[in-house]
């Protein structure tokens, strides 16, 4: 009679929902690629881990829970693209990639697979999107530091250090945003147009950097490019600037934390915090095409003054008011 | 053709065993009771859906509007500190000498606001002196004339301009802000700021699961989205309809519905916009119709689920009270049933505790009522055949009584008028003759008793109270007595007394001649003594006696019909005269006049009976009884008189006797002969006897009344039957007529016959 229906109805909607709990329990947990083109040993690495975590978390994506995130991170160009075979062929729903050699070297492989590009001074130049608004391909992501930084590079240096007229920039074409064509065109054209003097040293190798600062002319500031060679190798860069007495700008705040004079540029970390969004939208369905290629929202500039007294070069004021942060 | 076998008719027409009630009143219960737990239910919910729905749209609204209030109110203020500390810069007059102090406020501005990417100084002629960005190289002293551009102009005009918001590298919003000096010498500032962090505002706006909120410029552009793409996009929002009628209305309109529209994905969405102050830009808060609806349909859902289980229990309660009151209304059906089928044995037994089980037990006490009737009425005509049986015993003991004793005078009638044939002798006719008369006296005496009896049974009898002088009474007892009983060597002493009582005259009379005449009967030697005393209000008038006595346990049975005494040796008059009626009338005449009558014996020494009477309230004066009917023999001579009778021999001898009485007389068959013979006459008759019972169904009293009709006049007459029957003596009376039982003496006759010779004239109709 009645009480059976009731019975009934209850039965089969306990069923269900028990159903629906086992189903979801078994339900895989999706998988998405984090590849870098750092050293393992770097200390940057854990930090936008950390940071790129944490953000997907606050989208929803738990590790473990309903994500699965596999890093990845080398240097060389040949393990890179090892590594990137490798994250390809856990077929994860996005790979991240971390710079433009990176994602230059993971779009050759994957060309369905969805790529967020977490930096990329030039993805229009590097052929990763057709424009900037519609990217049309299977990439998007975020710009980095734009061509028009070189002419603020070349100020500031000169600001800190004055009486500089003459400077060499540092890049690895190999790795470098559009093969360098991107940043170097922008240095010269405002070199000339302040009359200062400008090399470029093409650097393939770590042992080129000492080289090409030793060879620099004497009193020659040091502009280095953002690359992923000169981000890797922040270190020996610094050192030999360091060494050389040279007065050196650089274009990520890495540099300055390993003892650069000056950095000026995005802040890396904060794209690890957006990238995420871009990785949810991803993962609930949207499709590269439709993610325009975002610009780097917060510029820093950093001074670090103890290599500027080392320098022995005073730091003027009208810089440190303007510092987002100063390094003693 | 073969006729099909036919249904016999009896089957198909016979009624259906069962009421047609059965089951309905239950189904009935359970029905009603289930329906108004639904309505009440389905009722219940609807208006808590509907008010609830109601309720939380306006509260969905008012949280929207809050939210779109809330985001405008943000991002006027963050475009408000951008203003702020833009204005802090244009304190500073403009000159080369400040160029360090400004460059100083410019990159403090750049650090405390980040969305601030070129700062540009126009002097008061519109020409940029210094230009100060994150992105470029600064500028100094460019002199580009921006004396036309809306930035400079409407900032000189209106202190603040807001720029249109373009894109730079395709999909940067920016917008410039231009601010001018504190003094129009001091020039503009033009800001360009990055609107990028208005989309954390936007993006911080927590719209129900799916909504969102988002920001358009006055042309209807898309400036902030959650989905930054839209807005890297350029999207134009402006077909929307929500946009459009945002735009059209006045700003500080109010709202009192939020707007369902499809949004930009073409879903309905409740819509709700506040304006973002002086920018002209709108702020939507959009939340989609579904989940706004979400907990409407959950709550519909609910009360569905509810509403089924309640249901049931309904359903369960409503079989389960319905039965419990259906079975002691069977109960009840099924008692009044075998009431009906006159069971009556059986009570219903009802436990409920209520009104039902009231009645139950006021239809077993009204069953036990009607066993108890009939066992009653059972009895009562157990009872009333028993009396009827006994009293046709008494009748029928009565006639046998009765005949016995008519026919012993009737045999000596006989002997006597057989022996008066045969008889030559002059004195031993004369004798015979006696005998004769003594033999028709003993017949009349029963006669008379007889009719005593009946009228008196018959409540025929009326009294005529009156106070009147014992005395009188006592005397006529001596007259009537003194004589017997000196001849029966009997002492007849009457009591000398001077009381008035108040009573019957006739009546007392009668029933002291009976006691009298019973005393005499019974008393072989010493005497009667009669006397009264006084007892309080009553005169005691007692009758003594040395006659034998009464046994105490014939004290109560000589009081009835025929009762004469174990003895019939002590019955003294060799006629046997005493029919044992005497004591019978005696106490129906007590009874009536409401004597109490009294009886003390005592066995070989004698008796004393009785009568208490009320003694006269006050001596009145002396009124004379009523005058006992004296025959005058005159009075009847020469009267015409009129005598109709069916019966021939009657109607001979009371002719003949009236004849001879001086009287003329007419003698009838009916009515109709008796006009005959009285043809010629002119004079009414005097006086009509009839018969009452005439030939041709037609009662005596019909008879007068023709005669009276015939000459006009209301004659005189009476009526004479021997039909002794109360009812017909009733009839006589209640018409107005005297009635006198054959055989009628003669001296009776003569009485009546001067009564009411006497009163001619004057009819008597009715006592």
């Amino acid at each position: 009679m009645r009480r059976r229906e009731v019975l009934a109805l209850f039965a089969s909607a306990m069923a269900l929902s028990s159903a629906m709990a086992l189903g979801q329990s078994l339900k895989r947990l999706r998988n998405i690629g984090v590849l870098m083109g750092l050293a393992e040993a770097d200390p940057e690495l854990p930090r936008r881990v950390a940071i790129f975590r944490q953000a997907l978390q606050e989208l929803g994506w738990i590790e473990g829970h309903n994500i699965r995130i596999h890093y990845r991170s080398a240097i060389e160009a040949d393990r890179l693209r090892l590594l990137g075979n490798e994250l390809i062929a856990l077929q994860p729903e996005v790979i991240v990639a971390s710079s433009s050699i990176v994602a230059s070297t993971l779009l050759l492989e994957a060309r369905t697979i969805p790529v967020v590009f977490v930096t990329a001074s030039d993805p229009v130049g590097d052929g990763f999107v057709a424009s900037l608004a519609q990217p049309n391909g299977n990439a998007t992501g975020f710009t980095g530091n734009l061509s028009s930084f070189c002419g603020k590079w070349l100020e500031l240096l000169r600001e800190i250090a004055p009486g500089t007229t003459h400077f060499t920039a540092l890049c690895n074409p190999d790795s470098a945003p559009a093969g360098g064509t991107y940043f170097l065109p922008a240095l010269q054209a405002a070199a000339a147009s302040m009359s200062l003097g400008l090399d470029v040293a093409r650097l393939h190798e770590p042992a080129d950097i000492e080289d090409a600062v030793a060879a620099r002319s004497l009193g020659s500031g040091i502009v280095v490019l953002p690359d992923q060679f000169t981000f890797v190798h922040r270190g020996s860069i610094v050192e030999s600037a360091a060494r050389h007495r040279a007065p050196a700008i650089y274009p990520f705040r890495p540099f300055t934390d390993a003892g650069g004079l000056i950095s000026y540029g995005i802040d890396v970390l904060d794209l690890y915090r957006r990238a995420p969004s871009y990785v949810h939208r991803i993962l609930n369905g949207a499709r590269p095409s439709d993610l325009p290629v975002q610009s780097a929202a917060k510029i820093e500039l950093v001074i670090n003054r103890g290599t500027a007294r080392t320098l022995g070069l005073a730091v003027p004021r009208i810089m440190l008011v303007a510092a987002d942060e100063v390094i003693e | 053709m073969k006729m099909p076998d036919a249904v016999p008719p009896a089957a198909a027409s016979r009624p259906t065993s069962a009421p047609p009630s059965r089951g309905q009143l239950f189904r009935k219960y359970v029905g009603l009771f289930v329906a108004v737990v639904c309505a009440a239910l389905v009722v219940n919910g609807l208006s808590d859906i509907w008010f609830s729905f109601r309720e939380q749209n306006v509260l969905l609204m008012r949280i929207q509007q809050e939210q779109a209030k809330s985001a405008a109110a943000n991002i006027s203020q963050y475009i408000k500190e951008v203003e702020g500390q833009l204005a802090w810069a244009t304190l500073l007059p403009w000159s080369a000498d400040t160029l360090d102090e400004w460059r100083f406020d410019a990159a403090r501005l750049l650090r405390l606001a980040p969305a601030v990417t070129d700062i540009a100084q126009l002097d008061a002629a519109g020409r940029e002196q210094i230009h100060v960005s994150r992105l470029v190289k600064d500028v100094v002293g460019s002199q580009t004339d921006y004396s036309r551009d809306d930035s400079f102009v409407k900032a000189t005009a209106n202190k603040v301009y807001y720029g249109p918001v373009h894109f730079l590298r395709e999909s940067e919003p920016y917008m410039t802000i231009a601010m001018a000096g504190v003094r129009r010498d001091y020039g503009v500032i033009v800001a360009q700021v990055n609107l990028k962090f208005i989309w954390d505002v936007v993006s911080q706006i927590q719209v129900g699961a799916h909504g969102r909120a988002y920001v358009v410029d006055p042309a209807g552009r898309l400036i902030a989205h959650p989905d930054i793409s839209l807005v890297l996009r350029n999207t134009d929002m402006s077909r929307l309809a929500q946009v459009q009628a945002a735009r059209a209305e006045d700003s500080a309109a109010r709202f009192e519905q939020p707007l369902v529209r499809d949004d930009i994905d073409g879903r309905p969405v409740l819509s709700v916009h506040a304006p973002v102050g002086s920018l002209g830009w709108l702020v939507f808060v959009e939340l989609p119709v579904e989940e706004a609806r979400a907990p409407l349909y959950s709550s519909i859902e609910r009360s569905a689920a509810v509403l089924v289980v309640a249901l049931a229990l309904a359903a369960f309660a409503g079989l389960y009270l319905a039965r419990r009151m259906m079975i002691p209304i069977r109960a009840l059906h099924d008692g009044a049933a075998r009431v009906g089928r006159g069971d009556l044995n059986q009570r219903i037994s009802i436990k409920t505790g209520d009104e039902l089980e009231a009645l139950g037990e006021q239809f077993n006490s009204m069953a036990t009522q009607l066993q108890d009737s009939y066992a009653s009425l059972e009895r009562k005509v157990e009872e009333r055949t028993h009396q009827l049986e006994l009293a046709n015993a008494a009748k029928s003991r009565f006639l046998a009584v009765a005949s016995h004793d008519l026919r012993q005078p009737l045999h000596a009638l006989g002997l006597f008028v057989a022996q008066l044939r045969s008889t030559t002798s002059a004195a031993e006719r004369q004798r015979v003759v006696g005998r004769l008369d003594d033999a028709v006296a003993m017949m009349n005496e029963l006669f008379k008793a007889l009719l005593d009896i009946s009228r008196l049974d018959a409540g025929a009898l009326t009294t005529n109270i009156t106070e009147f002088p014992v005395a009188r009474l006592f005397e006529r007892v001596h007259t009537t007595f003194a004589g017997t009983a000196k001849d029966a060597g009997l002492e007849f002493r009457v009591v000398p007394t001077d009381a008035w009582v108040r009573s019957d005259f006739v009546l007392l009379e009668q029933i002291l001649f009976n006691l009298a005449a019973n005393a005499v009967r019974y008393v072989a030697r010493g005497g009667v003594l009669i006397g009264a005393r006084t007892r309080g209000t009553d005169l005691r008038i007692e009758i003594w006696d040395t006659g034998p006595g009464i046994p105490g346990d014939q004290r109560e049975k000589i009081f009835s019909e025929f009762y004469r005494g174990n003895d019939p040796q002590q019955d003294r008059r060799g006629l046997g005269g005493g029919l044992g009626l005497g004591l019978a009338i005696v106490d129906r005449l007590c009874r009536l006049l409401h004597h109490p009558i009294e009886l003390s014996s005592a066995v070989g020494r004698g008796s004393r009976f009785s009568v208490m009477v009320p003694i006269a309230t006050a001596t009145a004066k002396a009124v004379e009884p009523p005058a006992p009917i004296v025959s005058a023999l005159n009075l009847a001579a020469e009267k015409l008189i009129v005598v109709i009778d069916d019966d021939a021999l009657a109607l001979d001898g009371m002719g003949g006797l009236l004849r001879s009485w001086a009287c003329r007389v007419i003698a009838a068959r009916s009515a109709a002969e008796a006009l005959l013979d009285l043809a010629g006459t002119e004079r009414p008759p005097d006086l009509v006897i009839s018969d009452f019972h005439l030939s041709d169904q037609r009662t005596g009293m019909e008879a007068i009344e023709q005669l009276r009709a015939a000459f006009g006049t209301p004659i005189p007459a009476f009526l004479v039957s021997g039909d002794t029957s109360s009812a017909l003596l009733q009839e006589a009376q209640h018409a107005g007529y005297h009635l006198l039982h054959k055989p009628v003496d003669a001296m009776p006759l003569r009485t009546m016959l001067n009564r009411l010779l006497k009163k001619r004239g004057v009819v008597d109709a009715g006592h």
